[in-house]
């Protein structure tokens, strides 16, 4: 259950560094956070770039959190444009090892315990390339990642490929982060198409019929739930709308979350640009309310 | 010997298919253009990659187009971006020794009115840092005409087995007498961006299709310090080209002319 809900402190609440933009100096947004009433972080600048952090960039941005009285509750790792994990091209596979090093030690730098990963998904005609890659990057990131107390959550994108990796490694190294946004398109995915398809025929983000994703995923998952990405969307397309604004069952969710091994505060990942709101203030405002009123739901089923 | 930039179509994604083209259209040299303008860092993996690449295709770099970066400025006037800029630029030296080459290209950008003091403090801070660290290597930083007041005071400070000049015909173009400004520091010229244009818009178009007074900039670049080949930073987006190998086969064709042209000069 979440400890931070458990402790009924309402003002614990936490939205990504890039709820306006990633571009440029993070440190307007970070003070708009603050001032919004949010005591955490994700910090998901360069979370989809081959940007690699150095030892000055990294103290600035500890100065900024201290500045600014936010904590960190987790990084959002990068997949790469070139730097890819997950990729069968060796050269493009290492270069992605080091920058999943560099993520991991800017969480420890920060006072984090957890780098949010996209998993990617394997090839339909030669899937083979595809995991032995992904096996020997998560190999060599494990004594890395070990030595400096963080951890490694996969986030659902293709289910077919996080609930393998999780069954191969450790809690104690690779966890599970639920992005509610996409668990919400896998559902729609699911329920528009089931019918139509073929048994057996791949659906969407790695879903098949019979193999549950979504919030059925999550239920299967949440002893290995790590970190939270909540938003909302239609079912249609990935939006990161405010909680309450779209089709995701949020009390289902909550019930889940209540009984699942996450810790953490409530995390939001919504962003302003297909929000209909213009103003910062006014967008943080709300998701602060937003995010205090699940946080107050998941109380209620604990 | 003959030179052209990798990124003629793109400087983004996997640089082998052009790297391809370029070898096919009989070129010796290319100018390593890719990430001239973020915050790209290579790793050891691929630099090895772009070996493996430029030996099958029997391409050897002439120089590299370094990155001023975005975040990562080494004139920036915040120290941690400035230091960040800095190891940006190291990166590329490491990477052009590598490569067996030795100029990297850089632009300097140039002061803040507001503020002119401090520019000057960053660029110098950076280049006493980088110093060491190229002449280590073999390494000279090329920097390339963007403020000529900056370029000749940065000319003067450094000396000539450390920092040297990049023309860029192109930019020059686009001045009153930017040539008549290369003139005048040609014995630091080291590396040449070579392009044409309409003196209105930086078009990279190919040699002899705009204004650039080719015939001139030959007796100039007879009479400099530079040494290497015809180096072409043309690219394909206003050329007129849609096929890049007619657009390379176009550019070996001017290329080949225009040394012609610069060693009839040396010979009068």
């Amino acid at each position: 259950m979440l400890e931070w809900v458990a402790k009924e402190n309402p003002s614990v609440l936490s939205i990504t560094s890039i709820y306006a933009s990633d571009d440029g100096n993070a440190l307007t947004y970070l003070h708009r956070i603050a001032d919004a009433g949010f005591s955490h972080v994700l910090w998901s600048h360069h979370g989809y770039d081959d940007f690699m952090y150095d030892a000055g960039e990294i103290q600035r941005v500890r100065t900024w959190l201290k500045e600014t009285g936010l904590a960190l509750l987790d990084v959002h790792g990068s997949i790469g444009i070139k730097k890819v994990w997950c990729s069968p091209d060796e050269h493009q596979r290492r270069a992605g090892v080091e920058l999943v090093k560099n993520r991991l030690e800017l969480a420890a730098r920060l006072s984090g315990q957890t780098v949010i990963m996209h998993t990617g998904a394997p090839d339909p005609s030669d899937p083979e390339p595809f995991w032995e890659a992904i096996h020997r990057s998560l190999d060599e990131l494990e004594p890395f990642a070990r030595v400096l107390g963080v951890r490694i959550a996969l986030e659902n994108g293709t289910w077919a490929v996080v609930r393998p990796l999780l069954a191969a490694y450790s809690p104690a190294f690779v966890g599970h982060c639920y992005d509610s946004g996409h668990g919400n398109l896998d559902e729609a995915w699911g329920l528009r198409t089931a019918a139509s398809e073929p048994p057996g025929v791949r659906l969407g983000a790695g879903y098949h019929p019979g193999d549950e994703g979504g919030l059925g995923g999550l239920e299967q998952l949440r002893d290995r739930l790590i970190c939270i990405h909540l938003h909302d969307n239609d079912g249609a397309s990935d939006s990161h709308m405010p909680l309450f604004s779209g089709t995701v069952d949020w009390a289902r969710l909550a019930r889940i979350l209540a009984a699942s091994s996450y810790t953490g505060p409530v995390s939001l990942e919504t962003v302003m640009a297909e929000s209909g709101c213009h103003d910062e203030a006014a967008f943080l405002a709300h998701a602060f309310d937003t995010g205090t009123r699940f946080a107050e739901m998941i109380r209620m089923e604990v | 010997m003959l030179s052209v930039t990798t990124d003629f179509a793109t400087d983004k994604g996997d640089p082998s298919p052009f790297l391809r083209y370029i070898a096919e259209a009989g070129f010796s040299h290319v100018h390593w253009c890719h990430h001239f303008d973020d915050d790209f860092a290579y790793f050891d993996a691929e630099v090895e990659q772009m070996r493996t690449w430029l030996a099958e295709y029997g391409l050897q770099v002439l120089d590299l187009h370094a990155s001023s970066g975005v975040e990562k400025q080494w004139f920036a006037p915040e120290e941690y971006r400035r230091k960040a800029g800095v190891d940006l630029v190291k990166n590329r030296i490491e990477m052009v020794a590598r490569l067996d080459a030795s100029v990297i290209v850089m632009h300097a950008g140039g002061p803040n009115p507001r503020d002119q003091g401090l520019y000057w403090t960053q660029i110098r801070k950076s280049l006493d840092e980088i110093e060491p660290f190229a002449r280590e290597r073999g390494v000279r930083i090329a920097i390339e005409n963007g403020t000529w007041s900056v370029l000749g005071s940065l000319l003067k400070a450094y000396p000539p087995d450390y920092v040297g000049l990049c023309y860029d015909s192109g930019h020059a173009n686009m001045e009153p007498d930017g040539m008549g400004e290369m003139e005048r520091l040609k014995d630091r010229l080291i590396a040449v961006h070579l392009h044409d244009n309409n003196g209105r818009g930086d078009l990279h178009n190919p040699i002899f299709s705009g204004t650039v007074d080719w015939a001139r900039l030959a007796r100039i670049l007879a009479a400099s310090a530079y040494t290497g080949p015809v180096q072409m930073e043309i690219t394909l987006e206003h050329s007129g080209f849609a096929d890049a190998a007619a657009f390379l086969a176009h550019a070996r064709e001017t290329g080949e002319r225009f040394s012609a042209m610069i060693q009839d000069a040396k010979e009068l």
